[in-house]
């Protein structure tokens, strides 16, 4: 088994965060304070969600227009976005903090959860667009979006800086990787 | 090694709900004061009717609210877990309405010892609340303004809390206090130290998220919190030593500083990039235009020569109306149509263990009802604005249409409540079937639902 890596106090708390409502123990934390903090992970990946607000918003306007066709390819990229995002984390973010970290059970497994219960949102509005049925397409919106915001605020104010600071090490190769992995949902990684 | 997670230490939906629940029911019972009581309520602010029906809608509507909302919020914000969720929301729901309900029971009948049986309350369950949340939040990093906020705003509480307690105690003539004068601390710790400090801090967070809009400036909600706290503890000082020149400059202050409030909100909502507006939306720039109008009248009312006393009350008094009806009512009636259905949506999601996919939030309360109420709340603020002008005419009609807004928002919330229990047992019998037919159901096989290839 992988041994732990020394935790500090902010990733202790990080992790409480992550955990809302749940209850985290670490047993080795310790209270060395984060000496030179880095964004790189944080600023990518944010953006990164900031583009797919962006694009689930584009298929509301689209619908309110009533321009149906236009919703539908608007939705497609929005789908993309979305699922190539949780791609990313899942077949290359996470599994280099899992392996760093020796925590597989920690907050990136509320994460995976939390997308799993994602794409489920996001098959049923795809159904409710397919039959152009506004409301239905709405409810599921909505309620996604709100499951996305939150999750969103977990990873960028807790996931992504313990990335930051468990990867610095690997930026030269993963933020190549997470881009390609990104840029394969046809969008523009900045 | 330790398991790191178990799933089972969200608040239970009971925890919240009930505080939410009982809400409205303090509303009612205010539009039945402006019935029973009739125009004499507003002839003065210093009226026992005018400040039974202030404490109906501060400690009996808007205390429950935001402490319901916060026993949910502190662990998903903060990740501070309040310790027995169940039991702390059963006594402190327990006390604060009994609390609220001696205090308004208090100052219609003026009984001493309503006021000493409602601070013992009042003093008590928010003692526990505080004690516990504070306990909850101790050494979690404020790093983000949000948390500081929702710090502050606990301490807000503290304070207003305790100078209702010491005033309760005071007014039958125990103690020798300069009653105005503390009065007027005591409800501006609450207006701007509780109430402003916690809607800022949670609307900092919601009305990017819900509205898609841009985020606050940063340097505005790390200033807010703790502006807030330094301005109010001097203007405090200042008044009570009776300094009118500092204590004018201060109060100014604190007023600029919920106007900006407003005015960044209703800026940040005209940059919204959602397709329309909701009743959360409209709900919030009602809010925000009823505190910006609070505020000039406010002004007006100061700078109004001695003779125009009179004058210079009914514009407190609509100042009054503006800030507790138009905009803390609003806000939070508002966000409560947010959080109620996206809990009832959160924990059925839950129950389906990832199995079922529960019915959208949209679903929880329909949306005509949402709508119905909206414009009933909005009514009965125009009428209470005008009974404030013209008490003969309006008090009634103000009086039943309050008692109209708040029974449909009871209705909407115990709508909720049914759909809740209605779907539990339905997604129940669909896992208890799906599992003795093939063991491990999927009921969601959409291509959507996996991740596309590599």
């Amino acid at each position: 088994m992988i041994p732990y890596v020394e935790l500090d106090r902010n990733q202790t708390y990080y992790l409480m965060f992550i955990n809302a409502g749940r209850t985290a123990t670490l047993d080795n934390a310790s209270s060395q304070l984060m000496r030179f903090p880095m964004h790189e992970i944080t600023d990518f990946m944010t953006r990164d969600h900031r583009l797919c607000d962006d694009c689930l918003v584009a298929v509301e306007q689209a619908i309110v227009n009533g321009a149906w066709e236009l919703a539908g390819t608007e939705f497609i990229r929005f789908r993309d976005a979305l699922l190539y995002h949780f791609l990313a984390e899942e077949s290359v973010l996470f599994p280099r903090f899992e392996q760093r970290t020796g925590m597989s059970l920690g907050p990136t497994q509320v994460m995976r959860s939390e997308h799993v219960q994602m794409r489920q949102l996001l098959a049923a509005a795809e159904a409710a667009l397919a039959d152009r049925d506004a409301d239905e397409y709405a409810g599921h919106a909505e309620t996604l979006l709100i499951m996305m915001q939150q999750h969103n605020v977990k990873e960028e104010n807790v996931l992504y800086p313990m990335c930051d600071q468990q990867l610095a090490d690997q930026l030269l190769e993963l933020l190549p990787e997470l881009q390609k992995q990104l840029a394969t949902g046809g969008k523009v990684a900045a | 090694m330790q398991a790191l997670l178990s799933f089972d230490q969200a608040p239970p939906f009971g925890a919240p709900a009930r505080f939410f629940l009982t809400a409205p029911l303090f509303a009612i019972l205010a539009g039945l004061l402006l019935l029973w009581s009739g125009p004499g309520l507003f002839a003065s602010r210093w009226t026992p009717e005018a400040l039974a029906l202030t404490h109906l809608i501060t400690v009996g509507f808007m205390l429950q609210v935001m402490l319901g909302a916060m026993l949910q919020i502190l662990p998903v914000v903060a990740g501070a877990n309040m310790a027995r969720p169940r039991l702390l929301a059963t006594l402190v729901h327990l006390a604060i309405t009994l609390g609220a309900l001696l205090l308004a029971a208090g100052f219609l009948g003026l009984q001493p010892l309503a006021f000493r049986l409602a601070a013992l309350f009042l003093g008590s369950g928010v003692a526990l609340f505080v004690g516990s949340a504070g306990h909850a939040l101790y050494g979690v990093p404020p790093s983000r303004a949000t948390i500081r906020g929702l710090q502050i705003s606990l301490l807000g509480l503290s304070v207003t809390v305790a100078l209702g307690v010491l005033l309760a105690i005071a007014l039958d003539g125990a103690l020798d206090l300069p009653l105005p004068r503390v009065t007027s601390i005591h409800f501006s710790w609450g207006f701007v130290g509780w109430g402003l400090v916690l809607l800022a801090a949670v609307g900092f967070v919601v009305v990017p998220m819900f509205q898609m809009t841009p985020a606050y400036p940063a340097w505005f909600t790390h200033l807010l919190p703790w502006s807030a706290l330094a301005l109010l503890s001097l203007w405090s000082l200042a008044e009570a030593a009776d300094w009118p020149a500092p204590s004018a400059l201060l109060a100014g202050a604190l007023l600029l500083i919920t106007a900006t409030f407003a005015v960044l909100t209703l800026h940040l909502q005209r940059r919204s990039k959602r397709a329309r507006f909701d009743a959360t939306q409209h709900y919030w720039r009602v809010g925000m235009l009823c505190t910006l109008a609070a505020c000039t009248l406010w002004l007006v009312a100061r700078g109004l020569p001695e003779r125009m006393a009179a004058l210079a009350e009914r514009l407190e008094w609509l100042c009054g109306v503006l800030l507790l009806c138009g905009g803390f009512m609003s806000v939070i009636i508002g966000m409560l149509y947010k959080i109620f259905p996206f809990l009832v949506w959160l924990h059925l999601q839950n129950l389906g263990g990832g199995r079922v996919l529960a019915p959208n939030m949209n679903k929880v309360i329909a949306g005509q009802q949402i709508k119905r109420q909206m414009r009933a709340h909005f009514l009965a603020l125009a009428l209470l604005l005008a009974a404030v002008i013209w008490p003969e005419w309006f008090t009634y009609p103000a009086g039943i249409a309050l008692l109209v807004a708040n029974g449909a928002l009871l209705r909407n919330l115990l709508a909720a409540v049914a759909f809740y229990r209605q779907q539990r047992t339905k997604i129940a019998a669909l896992i208890a079937a799906a599992t003795s037919s093939d063991g491990k159901p999927s009921l969601t096989s959409h291509p959507a639902t996996k991740a596309p290839a590599p």
